[in-house]
């Protein structure tokens, strides 16, 4: 028996199909199995978005009625601006597009890094956990931990590991490599802040990519390894011919999710560094909570920003598809 | 009754029990925090009709609730007798639609409230506060030779005395909450600016009718700009919130900070030593035109009645009662928070924390006199340059005229410079 | 030779695995130091050990969270968010590896961008339509507000779950199933007795990621939930904030509480992942 790369198509469609309605309904029957989440989507998911979308065209400060069945939009509380927002972030307002561009830089760096970072920690971790033989349980809880213990708790932590006087600049120091500290606190100085906040990401999004990995793992038959090392090959030639292409779907959506929190996340910046030092952490996704959130209450200028970046996630994301599939 | 501050549930429980013992109409007291949450929900709850009886909303945020009619209208019920019991500068100056308010509302497109006329009220102010303290470490600056005794009397005393205390005792003068960009933008350019230039300059620097570049506010950014060149900022400051500035000052890793009216009962709560600690007003800068800064409260959080309430006239009582000068002396001693009514200077009934705080407002100040309208775009380039100034990305030279530039783009979106 | 290189790996494995178990472990450890500490010494110390053990902290923040009935109401919240999402999602994750239909592709790869949908502005709409349901407000009982707490996070859930069920039934061999339809099994009875049992590992991930992830929510429930009895354990855990000074000790101990019952469900759901048990049902 053989392992199958994991997106295979079902069996084509039956050749010759009568046109007769109930024959066409029994082929498309699968679709039932699709049906309540297609609901649950109809119901609580369609009308946000379309809301969310035609929200962009709009400046509105979250007062008075803005909705869309019935439509109302509310003098002086909303009014319809058309690509009004858009323009304003995107490069009309002097100031804001200024910071939109830059935040958008960093979330570009945070996203490349962050992601390959999972990536490279994540699948020798889950590979290693996949080998244990002992204690496999106990380590792996021991990995998911920062999944569970996520907030304000870790926040807090991680401030301390960066003080000035904290454990990286303590641990440095005592291995003769105080040169290295940073003086001004790691995520008080405009050079390491996004790396130190980018480690806290990669932390805290390594046990959730390592749980995928490992049990995408856990489909991959052994016999597979068994003949490959019959044949003579390496444990660095099962790596990059067997495990790594048959677990090429996880790691797609271990991208597709990183790209995406790295984009529209904002929590631990907000937590942590609330953009500073001198916005040298800022990114889009903290602008889109101020407007959204903040006492700036402009939700449109929040969607219209929200929108554009799902376009950006979106983009890569295809394109991320588009190399499995023609990996697949 | 909903509210965003945890840790005012206690008192206000308490005013409701009382409330409760004189009327017999009960009150619950609701938190949701932190703000992001509790804006949120009002936005929500708005929307969705849920709005409880009795609302805490920021001050001044209540023009643009009331602009969508979701607020009972009070300005027939707040008499002379109520609006004599707040501290001056909170409701007269804030609680009531000003005309000042109204002509900045009508020429920018992006108001929401143009449909508010000049002297209405829709909220009561409970809570107030201000900035502008500076506190001081006498211990310390005693180590250093200099007499604890005698405050700086200007900025750049001040900047002296912190260099010294560098030199003499190796502990860095200053600390405050850098790491959120409001603090430094707030609590030291704005009051060392609005004595340096004087309210009327002030005003026009902000409103788009003068120029950062203008010496006044040229000499505040460079003190700024000394304080971190001669490296006076405590290490890692920038990634220094405002709680735990106050914790490494009350540990004596600073010599100085700079808060406000909530500061000095958080200190203490760290176990710092009242005798230990001086206090004074952020000192003008030498030359100035105000010699020193008075300091007056300033409304935080007012509390209103919604239209969808079913007995305003209850909630309206409640509020007369809930601002009356006793309960919110219970409220004083129970939060250690600044009321914005006048509760007596009584150590028995308010604590004397309170009284030292209540003895230190004036009735006036510049900022109560100054119709500034700081907007967002010139405040995040000149928060951020401040910053700067410690990561050494820039020089008061080069931000002014960025700030410039930022202030008339944004003021030209509004129609143009605010009318004087 | 090859023993010797494979026990060298696994050497190797093992300092991996401790190395990084370390890392994840420190945060935690801190928090239940920190749970022992006097507030002052949050503040003042580093150290990881707490220079007298307070627990009166962590019993007082277990009596003041009034532990159980909120406990009970994010048991509810997060089970019913679970089987939902198990229940609905691998039907969906089936449809789309094992069966055909008209525009199959397209619904997949639809769903899939629902998952890069911005979170931010969705919420006063969701807001609109579950008061246009009757499913929140003053008129709503706890039933009704429950599920329109509930189904907005099930379809938020939706996405990523539907992703990983396609991949688990795709990656299971097409015999088994084309057996089955042999045998005159409908595709139901393939689903819910044949390929679900053997899909363990997929449900366990699934299970695990959306309890963590509904456990610990935070914005939705608080903007959903008026009424303090039905709040959940994040949402009572801010009612400790009762100074104002923020009382790290008190935090860290209602983290903790609030962590707990995730642990446990994750030590029960570990057998689930144990390596070759669907290995070893399919090939028998």
């Amino acid at each position: 028996m053989q392992a199958r790369p994991a997106i295979v198509a079902g069996d084509g469609l039956a050749s010759g199909q009568r046109k007769s309605f109930w024959r066409r309904l029994k082929a498309n029957s699968g679709f039932l199995f699709i049906l309540p989440a297609a609901l649950i989507f109809t119901v609580f998911g369609f009308y946000t978005v379309v809301y969310s979308i035609v929200l962009s065209f709009f400046r509105w400060n979250g007062f008075g009625k803005f909705s869309l069945l019935p439509f109302s939009c509310q003098y002086p509380a909303c009014a319809f601006v058309g690509l009004g927002n858009f323009r304003e972030f995107l490069y009309q307002e002097p100031t804001r597009s200024r910071y939109f561009w830059w935040a958008l830089e960093h979330n570009i760096i945070i996203g490349i890094v962050v992601t390959a970072g999972t990536v490279l920690i994540a699948l020798p971790l889950a590979i290693a956990l996949n080998r244990a033989a002992r204690g496999q349980s106990v380590y792996r809880l021991l990995i998911m931990l920062p999944m569970v213990t996520a907030g304000i708790a870790i926040y807090y932590v991680w401030t301390f590991i960066y003080e000035p006087d904290g454990l990286l600049n303590t641990v440095l120091n005592s291995l003769g490599l105080g040169f290295l500290q940073a003086k001004q606190g790691w995520l008080g100085q405009s050079n390491t802040a996004l790396p130190a906040l980018m480690v806290v990401l990669v932390w805290s999004a390594v046990p959730m990519a390592t749980i995928l990995y490992l049990a995408g793992l856990q489909t991959i038959d052994r016999d597979l390894y068994e003949a490959a090392i019959m044949d003579g090959a390496n444990p660095w030639q099962l790596l990059w011919r067997i495990t790594w292409p048959l677990l090429y779907p996880v790691t797609v959506i271990i991208v597709i999710t990183s790209i995406n929190a790295a984009f529209q996340g904002y929590e631990m910046v907000y937590l942590m560094t609330y953009g500073g030092p001198a916005g040298h952490t800022e990114v889009v996704g903290l602008q889109i909570f101020k407007y959204g959130f903040g006492d700036q209450r402009q939700l449109g200028m929040a969607s219209a920003m929200s929108w554009v970046l799902f376009l950006a996630v979106f983009v890569v994301s295809l394109f991320n598809l588009r190399i499995m599939r023609s990996r697949a | 009754m909903w509210t965003w501050k945890v840790f005012h549930v206690p008192g206000l429980e308490a005013i409701a029990k009382n409330f409760e013992e004189t009327e017999g109409v009960k009150i619950t007291v609701s938190a949701f925090n932190p703000d992001e949450v509790y804006r949120t929900k009002i936005t929500t709850s708005a929307q969705s009709g849920d709005l409880p009886d009795v609302l805490s909303y920021w001050s001044q945020g209540q023009w643009e609730m009331a602009a969508t009619d979701l607020l009972l209208e009070l300005t027939d019920q707040v008499d002379e007798a109520w609006q004599n019991d707040f501290l001056p500068g909170t409701f007269d100056k804030y609680g009531i639609f000003s005309q000042d308010k109204f002509d900045s509302c009508a020429k920018d497109d992006k108001c929401t409230f143009k449909n508010i006329s000049v002297g209405q009220v829709f909220s009561v102010p409970y809570l107030a506060g201000q900035a502008y303290f500076v506190f001081g470490n006498r211990q310390i600056i005693s180590d250093a030779g200099l007499d604890p005794n005698t405050p700086p009397k200007t900025a750049d005393e001040w900047l002296e005395m912190m260099k010294t205390i560098k030199a003499k005792t190796g502990v860095p003068g200053l600390v405050t909450g850098v790491q959120n960009p409001d603090v430094m933008h707030f609590w030291i350019f704005n009051p060392l600016a609005i004595t340096s230039c004087g309210v009327e300059t002030y005003d026009a620097i902000y409103n788009g009718r003068g120029t950062f570049t203008n010496p006044c506010t040229m000499r505040v950014l460079d003190w700024l700009y000394q304080v971190a060149k001669e490296d006076l900022w405590m290490p890692g400051i920038l990634q220094t919130n405002i709680d735990p500035a106050d914790v490494a000052f009350s540990q004596g890793k600073a010599a100085f900070d700079v808060g406000g009216t909530y500061t000095l009962g958080f200190l203490l709560s760290q176990g710092m030593d009242a005798n230990n600690i001086i206090s004074f007003a952020v000192p003008p800068l030498e030359g100035s035109v105000e010699k020193t800064l008075k300091v007056s409260p300033f409304p935080l959080i007012d509390a209103m009645v919604t239209k969808d309430c079913k007995k305003p006239e209850v909630a309206v009582k409640f509020l007369r009662f809930l601002t009356s000068p006793e309960q919110m002396s219970v409220f004083a001693k129970m939060t250690g928070d600044l009321p914005a009514v006048k509760v007596p200077a009584d150590p028995e009934k308010v604590g004397s924390t309170m009284v030292g705080l209540l003895n230190a407002l004036s009735e006036t100040s510049p900022f109560s006199e100054s119709k500034a309208e700081i907007l967002q775009e010139p405040g995040l380039v000149l928060k951020t340059g401040l910053q700067q100034f410690i990561t050494a990305e820039t020089t008061p030279e080069e931000l002014a005229p960025k700030i410039d530039a930022a202030n008339e783009a944004a003021w030209g979106a509004r129609g143009g410079p605010k009318n004087p | 030779m090859y023993q010797i290189r494979r026990s060298a790996a696994s050497m190797a494995s093992y300092v991996a695995l401790s190395a990084y178990a370390l890392l994840s472990l420190y945060p935690f450890l801190w928090m239940i130091s920190s749970a022992l500490k006097s507030n002052e010494e949050v503040l003042r110390s580093r150290s990881l050990f707490p220079s007298q053990v307070h627990l009166n902290i962590i019993v007082d923040t277990w009596n003041q969270l009034g532990f159980w009935r909120y406990f009970i109401n994010s048991v509810i919240v997060a089970v019913a968010v679970v089987l939902g999402i198990i229940l609905v999602y691998s039907m969906a994750g089936y449809g789309f590896a094992k069966t055909n239909f008209w525009g199959r592709e397209f619904f997949f790869m639809a769903f899939l961008a629902m998952l890069l949908v911005p979170g931010v502005t969705v919420l006063v709409p969701l807001i609109q339509l579950l008061k246009a349901l009757g499913l929140i407000g003053s008129g709503a009982g706890k039933v009704a507000t429950y599920t329109g707490l509930i189904m907005p996070i099930i379809n938020g859930g939706g996405p990523f779950a539907v992703f990983l069920f396609r991949n688990y039934f795709a990656s299971l061999p097409e015999e088994l199933h084309d057996a089955a339809r042999v045998d005159g099994c409908s595709e139901w009875t393939i689903y819910w007795r044949i390929l679900l049992p053997l899909a363990t590992p997929a449900v366990a991930t699934v299970g695990i990621l959306n309890f963590i992830s509904a456990w610990n929510a935070f914005m939705w429930p608080s903007i959903v939930l008026n009424n303090p009895d039905w709040f959940t354990l994040p949402l009572k855990l801010k009612d400790l904030d009762l100074q104002i000074v923020i009382q790290w000790n008190v935090r860290m101990a209602g983290s903790l509480i609030t962590v707990l019952p995730v642990l446990l469900v994750f030590l029960v759901l570990q057998r689930y992942y144990i390596r070759g048990l669907t290995a070893g049902a399919i090939k028998g």
